[in-house]
Parts: C-alpha cells; structure tokens; sequence
C-alpha cells in the first residue's frame, strides 16, 4: 500500500470574473522512501495540488472532489464532520509525519521569534518530551543541516541568517520528527547556484539516511533529474505523463514533455544543441479547453484533441501518458 | 580577433555610499571593483556570478544609470564617461537594456503602443507618427505578438509576452549593443527558450552585440561565445564559453560549475559536487587578497593578503596566483 | 469524462493548421486605463452614493441661490424661526431668513475653499515632492528640513495671523489654510516617487533617453496617482472642516457671507429653543465630508493595478 495517494483531485478557487480551475483530476501515488518530482509552468496546478493535499489552500481555494489516503488514513477534507476537525487533524499531521518546505523561507518563519523558538516548540509538541531534550534535539538537527555554531545560531532572529541559512533552518524545522513524508515547493527556485546544490543534497540525504518520501515541486528539469526517482508532468491542471526519470527524459511520449526537453540547454553537451520553444502561452485556466490542454501550443494538435479529453495509455507500470497520438486511430490515420 | 572590441570596459569600480546617518563611519559597498573586458562586435559576452557578485550593477554602469568611480568603459573607441548633451542621446540610441523583470519593466499606465513608441519620440526617428505607428506594429511582428496588442495595457499581458514587448522597446531605436539583464531568470522554461532564441535570431538578423548577464548557467553557456565569470565585484575568469565549461582554471569558476543541476537524469545522479564551505563575504568589507580566499580550499598565506592580476593562461584570464609561473 | 467511441469518428484525427490554434491569446477584454477604472469604482456602492451626493450639492450651490425668490439676506421678519415648510424647505433663522438658501449658499464657500485648496496643493505638492523624490541625496535632505520648520509652527498661529494681516476674505482664508496642507501632498509625492524611480521601468525610460521631467510626470507621477487622488479627496474635508471651524469660533470669514460654519454658529444660541437649525449646517459638514472620505476611497481602490 503506498504511503499517499490522492485520487481525481480537482480544486479550484473563486474569484470575481469566476471560478478558476487550478487542479483538474489530478491522481497519483508516493512510496515509502521514494522521490517524486513534480514538473509543470506557473499555473500548471502543481503547487496547488500539495496545497490542496495538506489543507493550506487559501481562503477563496476549494477542493471539489478526490480522496486523499497518507499513511493508512483518510485525509480527505470531505470526510471529516466538521471543518474545524479536518483542520485539528491536518494540524497534528503537519509538521509531525508530514515535513514542508517552502520557496521563500520567511513565509515560514516567524520574524519576532527566535530560531531556537521555532526549532524547540514543534519537537516539544510532537514528542512529548522536556525543553532540554527538545534543545538538545534542535542543536543536532542544526548541526545536520550545516549551520556552523548552533548554540550562537540558536538565540538568533530569522533576520540575522542569510536566505540558504534560512532554508536549512526550515528543512531543519520540516526533519524534526523524522517524517514519513517531505513536500518541497520550489526549496531553491530562490537560492543561488552553490548554495541550491547544497539545499539539494541535504534533501536527497534525507531521503538515504531516514527512508523519508519526497514530493519535489519545481518547474527545474535539472533538480528533478537529480534528485528524483519518477516524475511527474502536469500541464493546464492536468497530470499528462508520468514515469521513473529514465523514462521521462529518454523515452518521452507527451509533446509538452518533449517540447519542455526541448527547450533547455545542457552544457554537456558539445555541440550546439537548437533550442525547440514551445510557442505561446500557458492555458487560461478561468475558462480551461476542453479537451487537451496543451492543444493550441502542441505541434501535432489534431481536431479531436480540442473537444475530447484524451485516455491515459499505460506503457509500463510506471510510465502513463494521457495523448490522442498514441490512440491507434491517430496512428492508422497518419499512416 | 584582429578586430577591435565594439566595448571595452578597463579597470572598471562603481561604488556605492552606504554610510547611515551622517556622523557615522564611512561604509562603501565595492559592488564593481576592477573590472576588464572586451565585448566584439556582432558577439555575446555572458557574465555569470551568484547574487551581490556585482554583475548587474556592471550591467547598469555600461547603460549610464550609474557613475563608475574609476576606470573607463569605451563604446566604438569613445570614452563614454563625459558624454554630454547630443553625444549622450546618440550613445543612449545605440545602446539599450532589457530588464529582469517583465513585471516590473512596462510602465503599467503606457499602452504596449506608446511603451514602444516613447524611444522614437525622443530620439526623433521616423518623420511622422504614422510612420512610427507602421514600425511599431512590425517590431510587434519580429517579437512575434499581434498588430492588435498595440491598444492593449502591460497588465493584460503573459511574462514572456511581456517580456518581448520589452526587446521590442529596446529595439525600436535600432541600437548596436544591448545589455540583456537577465532576461529569462522570471520566465518559466517554455518560454525561456522562446526568448533566447528570438534574442539570437535579432541578433543574427541585425548584426548586434550582447552583454548577457545570468544566473542560468546553461542558458548562458548556450548563447554566449565569451563567458566572464564574476565573484564579490571581481572578474576572476573570462574566456570562450566552450573552453571555460570543459576546464574551468579558476577555482571558484569550478565549485560553480560543478554545482549546475544537468537536466539528464544519468549525469546528473552520478555528478559529484566540489563543496563551497562558507558563504560570500560582505562586499563592505571584502577580504584584503583574493575575494575567494575566504572559501577556497587551494588558498595559500600568499592569497590572503595579496590580490592576484588577471594573466593570460591560452585563450583565457584568469585572476588567481595558482596560475602564476 | 469518458467520451462515448462511436462519437469520434476518424475525420476527428485530422491535424490542426496553425491558423487554427490560438497560442497567443489573451483572456481579458481589452480596456482603456480610465473606462477599467470606472467599472471598478461602480462596484463600490459606498463611493457611487458619495459620488451622486456630491453632484447633487454642487448642483444645488450653483442653482439653488440663482433660482430661488430668496436671497441670502432677505428677511423674512414675520416668519422668524418657522419650522420646515413648502415656501422654506429647511425653515427660517431667527431673522426670518431662508436657512435653505443659506447653506447652499454655503456650500458655495465651504466646497470652493475646499477644492481649491486641494487644487494648489495639488500643485506645490507634486512639484516640490517631485523634485525632492526624484533627485535625492542632499537636496532632498534641504527640501525636508524646510517642510519639518513649517510644520513645527501651529497651523493654527499661521491662520490666525493671515487672517489678521490680509483681512477676513476667503482669499485669505484659502491662503491660511494652503500654507501648512500642502506639506502633506509633498510628503505624498516624494514617497510615492522615490520607491517608483528604482522600479525597472523608470530605469528603462532613463535607458531611452527620457528627459527628466518626462520620467518624473509621464512614469513616476502618472503611476502614483492612485495614492495622491485619495490624499486629494482627504484635503478636501479637511479644508472644509478647517474653515466651518474658524467661522464657528468667530475668527474666520467675513461674518457676512453665510459659510457653513457660520450658520452653525447663529443658531448655537438658540440650540435649545429652535435645535431643527442647527441640524442643517452640521448635517451638510457631515454629510459632504463623508461623501468625499468615501468616493477617496473608492477613487483610490479603483485606480489600484491588478496582475494578470
């Protein structure tokens, strides 16, 4: 049985011109000691799937349908009595068995706390156990993540630590209970170069050294080619591929993955690759199309893929892929 | 390269006054601090370098929204430090800027029309504003946005939509050189490419020269023929892009390097990281000898307190003494 | 979701031509700054009240004393203290004058004093705020100190003063009350002017060629007129609450002209026999300063830019 798995999700958000569908049917599952990455532009739903997933939607956020099992147990917001008490248990889970890590680290900081504030009072909370064991927990955690002098550090304010600082405190606040699952939204979209590949490392050890899963949320195909073990590809709201890395990268069957492929440089190689873009512009998900998302960007668009949603077609028991191309009818045709 | 440089920038400093209050101590942020550079024409010279490394404050020195404090940047052969007057205008026609944020970079109360209009005005190109109107719509062509956008307000806009009413802006004065400030770093990856290659394609059409500054390693390696890599204001390397990716000299140009994600699975899982302890120093108070003494593992007593000078080592500069015969 | 099969028929696999997608579409119908603007503002309800009510008073200032057998100063003597009536709408003062008339008449004097008060420091305002936003450094420190020494003074010291050395015309009561009101315009302005000018499209007019008053009105002002309509439409209350104020202690304009202060004034003696007199003065203050306090806001909500 896998440790998470969310079935049909579909969210979307009020707004004054109308309801945005920000997730639209997404399903998917995480393994015990597995990365998943999740791959998609600004506005392909992907952080708002997690979001709708640990119950930190915004307000005008919604989710419509899905059902949603983490650890044996059912989290999905429909199913509890009241609202109060889904929040009450999304509060227990989150931060216990369940470790976040955001893009901007201050949204997850509190200014006027001390770091040591922060680190102490989650351990104390989840464990049960007294301040001194709790600070004594903090100081290695730090010392984990690679902040030099903890006990200085420990008395320090969010201000007084540098951006890459601030991002292992908050992988040090996300490790504290040892979780069974760990959701990073973009951990170094915001960091420089050195500093994202220390980040990054610091997650993949995580993943070896505690058998933690890993949701990795980013729109860097290097970041997920580093450090994951499927991936998935989610366009206009959608999920359109899924598959382990190799598949994905070396035997890519959506368009849009191809095209996204397409689109970056690699400077191993030697000669110089052409960039393939992808013309225009993401789907307005305020009136989504009804058929194929990606059909007024893909190359090989065909008249069915605006009115009809495509099947997904399985190619392995990893690898599915939801594209009218591989329907035989659309072979036949063009042959 | 017998052929002089269409810009040349020599001993470079622009420094900032950041002293609070006035009876405290003086502090002086070395954001550019002696710089040295060719860029050639119908060529792209990418800077690369972690943030605060100065590379966009060189970037706005060239374009004259700062003043150096020492040095000299030449433009076809002319010192554009005093440039007053007609002399400034005709600089200010040749050489444009493209901005880093496509949010932030169209004036929000301009339509796409007027924002690519304003250069023609001021420069008085074109004899009237019909004329200018017609260049509009096809400098909206080039960029590959719709003669129908040119009523439309920024806000309507996607990024990279918007960001290409930007190259349009900066094209509509025909310059010869523009200092692309990272140009693709708020673009999602679809899009990235779409400018890239729009900037290529422009560049091969018009014969015009780049300084590409970034923070994408790749996407620079890809555009760039010159690479020069910048660390706390300083140049500490700077060759073809090819030579300095396959075998970086400088130390830090190789801990940077090595710490590029590959977007290919197999490399990528088995590349192994050269690890920076340590982070970037104060620019207020750089260290006395090498700005990457500080962090670097082959740093030597010599390091420390002396700055090393850029030398020739084959097709490149590098500023470091492990190079010094 | 799933789709019927017979439904798909083979001709459906046909390959789109380019013409037939739309990847460069946009969703939002095009709208002039202005034509946006409004829509928004129409949605405030609070704002629209206070827009109508506002129209209605200065419709009424300019018609009511042109229309009415009335003037200002005809009295009344054997319908002294009347209640409201036909023939007097809001009933008569204690000399038998029309209070109607009156206050719309006083209307006349409390919105001129008000808008064009709010017009010169509109003007002062932008110019000196401008200039010391837009150029910094140690001439905005100068600029600065100068507004800190006006505005140590009392307001109060100035008027009085004014008042006292240029006579008791709503001249010189516009004058009193520009000389300190206008500081908060300016301060307005530089603020608003020194965050826009490092934003990446002022560096960009600069990169162009832009003059710098072209950057300063055409990139900065132009962006900042949200925050200085609303700081507009709060001087005007102010200015016509600062006026009805010196007239009701006495010490503002000619005791004559029948200003809105005033007439609050000659009725305070008779607050407990006749207290309905009282009732209009005040009400017009209060109402013309609410109106204008809402339609600032709504000005000011509707002017705000929106992201796609």
């Amino acid at each position: 049985m896998p440790l998470l798995e969310i079935k049909n999700m579909v969210t979307s958000f009020y707004t004054e011109q109308g309801d945005v569908q920000a997730v639209r049917g997404v399903s998917l599952h995480v393994d015990q000691g597995e990365a998943l990455g999740i791959v998609g532009e600004s506005g392909s739903g992907k952080s708002q799937t997690m979001y709708s997933l640990i119950g930190l939607l915004a307000d005008n956020g919604q989710v419509k349908e899905g059902q949603f099992t983490f650890d044996g147990e059912d989290i999905t917001p429909s199913s509890f009595a009241s609202k109060r008490e889904y929040e009450d248990k999304m509060r227990k889970i989150r931060g216990n068995t369940m470790g976040m890590i955001f893009q901007d680290p201050m949204t997850f900081l509190n200014p006027v706390l001390k770091i040591g504030t922060q680190l102490v009072e989650p351990i104390m909370n989840h464990n049960n156990c007294t301040r001194a064991e709790a600070t004594a927990r903090a100081l290695e955690l730090m010392n984990h993540v690679g902040i030099p002098s903890p006990e200085k550090r420990i008395e320090q304010y969010p201000f007084e630590f540098s951006g890459g600082m601030r991002q292992r405190i908050v992988i040090a606040i996300a490790l504290a209970n040892s979780p069974k699952l760990v959701i990073a939204d973009e951990p170094t979209t915001a960091l420089d170069v050195t500093i994202q590949a220390q980040v990054l490392e610091l997650i993949d050890e995580l993943k070896t050294n505690s058998n933690s899963a890993i949701i990795m949320i980013t729109h860097d195909l290097g970041v997920v080619a580093k450090l994951c073990d499927r991936i998935a590809i989610m366009y206009g709201g959608k999920i359109v591929e899924i598959g382990t890395d190799k598949e994905i990268f070396y035997e890519p069957k959506h368009p849009y993955t191809t095209g996204l492929l397409g689109c970056i440089a690699n400077p191993e190689d030697d000669e110089e690759k052409v960039l393939h873009p992808i013309p225009g512009s993401p789907p307005d998900l305020l009136n989504p199309p009804k058929g194929c998302p990606f059909v007024d960007r893909c190359e090989k668009a065909m008249l069915v893929c605006r009115d009809y949603e495509p099947a997904v077609t399985t190619f392995s028991e990893t690898h599915q892929c939801s594209c009218w191309l591989l329907d035989e009818r659309a072979v036949n045709y063009h042959e | 390269m017998s052929e002089a440089p269409i810009l040349s920038v020599k001993n470079l400093k622009t420094h900032f006054d950041v002293t609070k209050g006035i009876f405290s101590k003086k502090q002086i942020v070395k954001a550019v601090d002696d710089v040295s550079f060719d860029v050639m024409p119908n060529s792209t010279f990418g800077l690369v370098g972690e943030s605060g490394c100065g590379k966009t404050t060189l970037g706005r020195t060239i374009v004259k929204l700062y003043n150096p404090v020492a040095g000299s940047i030449t433009y076809k052969g002319q010192d554009i430090a005093h440039l007053k007057g007609q002399e400034l205008k005709k600089y200010r026609k040749d050489v444009q800027m493209i901005f880093q944020d496509p949010y932030a970079s169209l004036n929000p109360r301009m339509t796409v029309g007027e924002i690519i209009k304003e250069p023609m005005d001021i420069h008085n190109i074109y004899n009237n504003d019909q004329e200018r109107e017609e260049r509009v719509v096809e400098l909206l062509r080039i960029v590959g946005l719709k003669p129908d956008h040119i009523r439309r307000y920024p806000a309507e806009f996607s990024g990279g939509q918007r960001q290409r009413i930007g190259i349009a802006r900066a094209l509509a004065v025909d310059p010869k050189f523009i200092v692309c400030d990272e140009p693709i770093s708020a673009l999602d990856v679809s899009i990235q490419a779409q400018v890239v290659n729009l900037l290529e394609q422009i560049q091969h059409d018009l014969g015009l020269s780049y300084l590409f500054i970034a923070h994408d390693l790749n996407m620079v390696k890809h555009i760039s023929d010159t690479i020069g890599v910048m660390y706390l204001g300083h140049m500490v390397e700077s060759g073809p892009a090819n030579d300095i990716y396959h075998r970086p000299l400088h130390p830090y140009t190789a801990a940077l390097l090595s710490a590029i994600p590959i977007p290919d699975p197999n490399t990528a899982k088995a590349k192994r990281r050269i690890v920076l302890e340590g982070e970037i120093p104060s620019p207020i108070n750089p260290p006395a000898g090498c700005p990457f003494s500080t962090r670097c593992q082959k740093a030597t007593n010599r390091c420390q307190t002396e700055r090393p000078e850029p030398i020739q080592v084959g097709t490149r500069l590098v500023s470091c003494h492990l190079y010094e015969k | 979701m799933s789709v019927k099969n017979a439904e798909i028929t083979p001709e459906l696999f046909r390959q789109l031509r380019e013409d037939e997608k739309n990847s460069e579409f946009i969703a939002v119908a095009s709208k002039t700054f202005v034509k946006d603007a409004w829509d928004r503002f129409k949605k405030n309800k609070l704002a629209l009240f206070g827009l109508i009510f506002l129209t209605i008073l200065i419709l009424g200032a300019i018609l009511v004393p042109m229309l009415s057998p009335y003037n200002y100063e005809s009295q009344d003597i054997l319908n002294r203290n009347a209640l409201p009536s036909l023939a007097h709408p809001f009933g008569t003062d204690k000399l038998g004058r029309d209070i109607f008339v009156r206050v719309m008449y006083g209307a006349r004097i409390s919105l001129a004093v008000g808008f064009s008060t709010a017009a010169i420091n509109l003007v002062i305002g932008i110019v000196y705020g401008g200039i010391s936003g837009y150029i910094g450094g140690k001439v905005d420190m100068v600029m600065m100190r100068v507004i800190d020494v006006i505005y140590a003074v009392p307001t109060l010291l100035y008027i009085v003063l004014i008042l006292m050395i240029f006579g008791n015309s709503i001249y010189s009561m516009m004058l009193a009350i520009c000389l300190t009101s206008w500081i908060g315009m300016a301060r307005q302005v530089r603020t608003q002017v020194m965050s826009l000018k490092e934003m990446e499209f002022a560096l960009a007019a600069r990169v162009i060629g832009a003059s710098d008053w072209r950057i300063l009105i055409k990139h900065l002002i132009i962006n900042a007129l949200g925050p200085i309509i609303v700081t507009l439409t709060m001087m005007v209350p102010a200015a016509i609450f600062t006026e009805a104020f010196l007239s009701f202690v006495g010490i503002g304009i000619d005791p004559t002209i029948p200003s809105w202060g005033k007439l609050a004034n000659d009725c305070r003696a008779l607050i407990f026999s006749y207290p309905i007199q009282i009732i209009w003065p005040v009400a017009a203050i209060c109402l013309t300063t609410l109106s204008l306090n809402f339609v600032g806001d709504g000005v000011g909500e509707a002017l705000q830019l929106k992201r796609r």
